[in-house]
């Protein structure tokens, strides 16, 4: 496949090569973004296990003011961070499919996410029991792509 | 519930087979590579240092390892350079594409496992 031209800029910018460079800058950026995957995906499973039905001891409103903090963290850690380390190998990044695949489902896990906020958050607090089977399919679905995501991102080193 | 459960089956299910596809299995490591010469590109960068040399008139892309594990093996920047000889022992993709991956590298005197 024929590179494209904003891959070869970005990867022979400054910045790319910073990354690249030295012996420690580039796995110290992996570290972070493993670190903040970490959080993301153990925060938003939590609440979406909260959401199916899961130890109703504690309030809905109360495990999402508990997570989504830590999943906000961690997602503004692993976006710059995984740009970062894209930057770094650019080219031959934006040519393996599992790369676009995991950012696809990123952007959809997002989507999904403020879509749940719009359409739920008035309701947490009145869910004692139950929530609304569409917000339960949303949970699932949000299960699927936070377990997804990190897979796909492990396994782009494979392809 | 089970619902989720069978669409993680299918998801790992998938992840399986990308993963058969591909990774060390990518490569040969029945057949053991020997390429002596001079360094024609380096490429001296995380994740992987990555080198060019010929074989049979062919550029080879020669996959080394992460700069912090060279170093720690006590492969240094300086002995690699270009024009410089060396020799890699590897094994070469499967899917036909010029590209090695070094399991040892012996250059300025030194011999240095990479795997
Ligand atoms: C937001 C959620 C994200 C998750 C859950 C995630 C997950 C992961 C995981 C698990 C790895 C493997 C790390 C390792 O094996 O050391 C990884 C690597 C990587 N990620 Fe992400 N990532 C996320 C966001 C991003 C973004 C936004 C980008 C790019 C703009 C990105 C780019 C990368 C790159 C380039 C690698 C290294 C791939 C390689 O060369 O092996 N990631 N990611």
């Amino acid at each position: 496949m024929q590179a494209a031209h904003w891959a070869q800029v970005l990867q022979d910018s400054g910045f790319a090569a910073a990354i690249r460079g030295g012996a420690f800058v580039y796995p110290f950026v992996n570290i972070l973004h493993v670190l903040a995957v970490g959080l993301i995906v153990g925060s938003i499973v939590a609440l979406d296990f909260r959401v199916l039905g899961f130890a109703r001891i504690v309030s809905v409103e109360g495990a999402s003011r508990l997570l989504t903090p830590f999943a906000v963290a961690g997602l503004l850690i692993a976006i710059p961070s995984g740009f970062a380390l894209f930057a770094a190998d650019a080219v031959s990044l934006s040519q393996n499919k599992l790369m676009w695949i995991k950012l696809a489902l990123i952007a959809l896990g997002i989507a999904n996410a403020l879509l749940f906020r719009k359409l739920w958050n008035p309701h947490l607090g009145a869910w004692e029991r139950h929530a609304t089977t569409l917000a339960k399919s949303q949970a699932l679905l949000s299960i699927l792509i936070w377990l997804s995501v990190p897979s796909l991102g492990r396994l782009i080193a494979y392809l | 519930m089970k619902q989720w459960i069978l669409g993680l089956l299918g998801a790992f299910a998938l992840a399986g087979i990308a993963a058969a596809h591909h990774g060390w299995g990518s490569y040969d490591d029945k057949k053991l590579i020997k390429v002596e010469g001079p360094v024609v590109v380096l490429k001296y960068q995380n994740p992987h240092a990555e080198i060019v040399m010929n074989r049979d008139g062919k550029k080879w892309e020669i996959v080394l390892a992460p700069l912090s594990r060279m170093e720690a093996r006590g492969l240094k920047r300086e002995d690699i350079e270009v024009g410089k000889p060396v020799t890699v022992e590897g094994y070469a993709r499967k899917d036909g594409t010029p590209e090695i991956r070094a399991e040892r590298v012996i250059a300025n005197g030194k011999t240095v496992e990479l795997r």
